[in-house]
């Protein structure tokens, strides 16, 4: 045989005469008994960690960025003097002092989605209100790092079938606008990760390609510097503007990734083992010196199981330590408080000098759909379907706050002066 | 795949689920077997993705999706079958012929022997969205579903395998030319 031979037709037919039709007789058995022992996850859980199938076809295509529109530079140009108006003003009469970019600040609204709207209200549950946004289909808000705007997912306002744009508003919900639409995934692209400069957001698709969208210039890149990494997910920035996201070899391999901060070179740190959904959503410390995410965990789960440890490493000596060996739960997504003493994962504290760790409540998670910590770093919140918890950092019972029926996913708490 | 069934699994059915499970086995045991070259590893890969698919089915939004589904789970539990193995240093490039089931479809022995050949030669994803492709008989659109990559990137890396598949072909043909009686 040469290459001439027609190979698409020689291997259709070697395939049919070489794969077997059916299994041995005892693997279907085992896999019943396997699974009779075995609790399927809670659909927040599964949903939470990774979307099992998109379920439409049209997604993946060609990416579509910007369109003619006149109509929506005129409201542009209309919004940017309105802005430099209220910024000018604001100026002059000496307004309230922006909290730093990273560490710890003072406590403001509460964002949550609640059906393809985002709801704020104060962290004592008052003053709830539905924003009035041009869009529809909201999801995961996310407030600046100075707390004075917030991006977030919404339907494209010109109908594209499969597309998801990215808006950003002042945090009263006043002059949203899109900056960016293309088909990222209707399921769950990531979580929009403010710069420290609130100048850009990172964020990847659901193909796992990671991007930055320039606010101001309303253009997004794709962030690719190296051939050898196949997909790159959840991006989160440290202080001096350098990128850590989980990254993917050609061979499937997963792994943490660093990207430069003129984002042009990346490299792969030496971790502990992770699959499947070990190293989504990392999270670098205030002090920018080592950068939280989860690894497998191979002591208190078998590897049938798949259960996952929270670890740190410091990117610039290698040094990894692992934070919650001994804790049998599921320890996922984490995120610094901003004094860097603590980490917080989806219903769980843990001590960032692996002291300890203290789960919000029982069995996987705490029930809770996401845990964040809050800007002065006292409280860790579980966001629960129409309820808010919010626990004490330093210990103690927590807060319960009545939100509204149908909250569920991502919550952002936003930062302000003290 | 009985609609039915699915939405009886998400809700926590065992008895729906194993249904289910035994119908796909022989399926993803074909896919497994192809794309692993090992009969014990493919029988690993069935066992992981079934497993995992019982812990996550809750997650499952659309019934409708479970065939692609449990496809993309075979798939990346051959991934890491491939991926331990390869750790343990026994994958590459040996020889370990998986004995043949049913009646040769291809002609000559021969040329089954070298595709056989050419095809151990394919990294493991080549290999994956080769049997997506000829095998289970997928689309672009429904591999790139299956494999969570672009329709464009799906193509792409189709194409490339097939590449490298005629490239494998052909270097076994040379070898054969200079050691005549002896395998590439």
């Amino acid at each position: 045989m040469t290459a001439t031979h027609d190979v698409e037709r020689d291997l259709t037919r070697w395939m049919e005469a070489v794969a077997p039709t059916r299994a041995p007789d005892h693997v279907a058995p085992a896999i019943v008994a396997r699974t009779r022992a075995i609790r399927p996850r809670p659909r927040w859980l599964a949903r939470l960690l990774e979307p099992p199938m998109q379920t439409q076809l049209s997604l993946g295509r060609a990416l579509g960025f910007g369109r003619s529109a006149r109509p929506i530079l005129a409201v542009l140009l209309f919004v940017a003097l309105l802005a430099g108006v209220v910024y000018v003003g604001s100026q002059l009469h000496g307004q309230q002092s922006l909290p730093p970019p990273f560490g710890v600040a003072g406590n403001g609204l509460i964002a949550v989605e609640v059906d393809g709207a985002i709801v704020t209200m104060n962290p004592d549950g008052s003053g709830l209100r539905t924003l009035e946004l041009p869009f529809e289909g909201v999801s995961a808000a996310s407030f600046s790092r100075d707390g004075t705007r917030f991006a977030a997912w919404a339907n494209p306002s010109v109908s594209e079938p499969g597309s998801r744009s990215i808006i950003v508003a002042n945090a009263d919900g006043s002059s949203a606008t899109e900056v960016a639409t293309g088909r990222y995934g209707l399921d769950r692209p990531s979580l929009l990760a403010w710069s420290p400069d609130d100048k850009r957001l990172a964020f990847s698709s659901n193909a796992d390609r990671l991007y930055v969208v320039d606010i101001e210039a309303r253009s997004a890149r794709e962030l690719a510097p190296s051939s050898q990494i196949d997909r790159r997910r959840d991006p989160a920035w440290a202080p001096d503007g350098r990128l850590a996201y989980r990254c993917q070899e050609a061979s499937a391999l997963l792994h943490l990734c660093v990207m430069s901060a003129d984002l042009a070179s990346e490299r792969v740190l030496e971790t502990s083992l992770g699959t499947e959904f070990a190293f989504q959503h990392s999270s670098w410390s205030h002090d920018g010196t080592r950068i939280a995410y989860y690894v497998n965990d191979a002591i208190d789960h078998p590897a049938s199981e798949y259960g996952w440890d929270v670890a740190t490493i410091n990117p610039e000596t290698g040094e990894e330590r692992i934070l919650s060996v001994g804790t049998p739960e599921h320890l996922i997504l984490p995120t610094w408080t901003p004094d860097d003493r603590y980490i917080v994962t989806i219903g769980a504290i843990i001590a960032a000098d692996g002291s300890g760790v203290r789960l919000m409540g029982d069995g996987a998670g705490g029930g809770c759909n996401w845990s964040e910590p809050s800007p002065d770093g006292r409280w860790a919140s579980c966001v629960k379907e129409g309820s808010l918890e919010l626990f004490p950092i330093a210990g103690g019972p927590p807060t319960i706050i009545e939100t509204v029926a149908g909250t569920a996913g991502v919550m952002s708490w936003q930062r302000v002066g003290n | 795949m009985d609609r039915a069934l699915v939405e009886r699994a998400r809700d926590g059915d065992h008895a729906a689920f194993a249904t289910l499970a035994e119908a796909a086995t022989g399926r993803l045991y074909g896919v497994a077997t192809l794309i692993l070259r090992d009969s014990d590893r493919a029988q690993d890969a069935v066992q992981d993705a079934l497993v995992s698919a019982w812990r996550d089915v809750r997650g499952l939004r659309d019934p409708d999706a479970w065939e692609a589904w449990i496809h993309r789970l075979v798939v990346r539990a051959c991934y890491r079958e491939a991926d331990r193995h390869r750790r343990r240093r026994l994958l590459a490039d040996t020889f370990d012929p998986t004995p043949s089931t049913v009646g040769d479809g291809s002609g000559h022995l021969a040329d089954r022997d070298e595709i056989e050949r050419g095809f151990r030669r394919l990294n493991v994803e080549q290999r994956a969205i080769l049997v997506l492709h000829f095998h289970v008989g997928l689309s672009s659109a429904e591999t790139s579903l299956v494999l969570g990559i672009p329709e464009g990137t799906a193509r792409t890396r189709l194409h490339r395998a097939l590449r490298a598949m005629r490239a494998a072909l052909e270097a076994d043909a040379r070898a054969i030319q200079l050691n005549p009686g002896r395998p590439a």
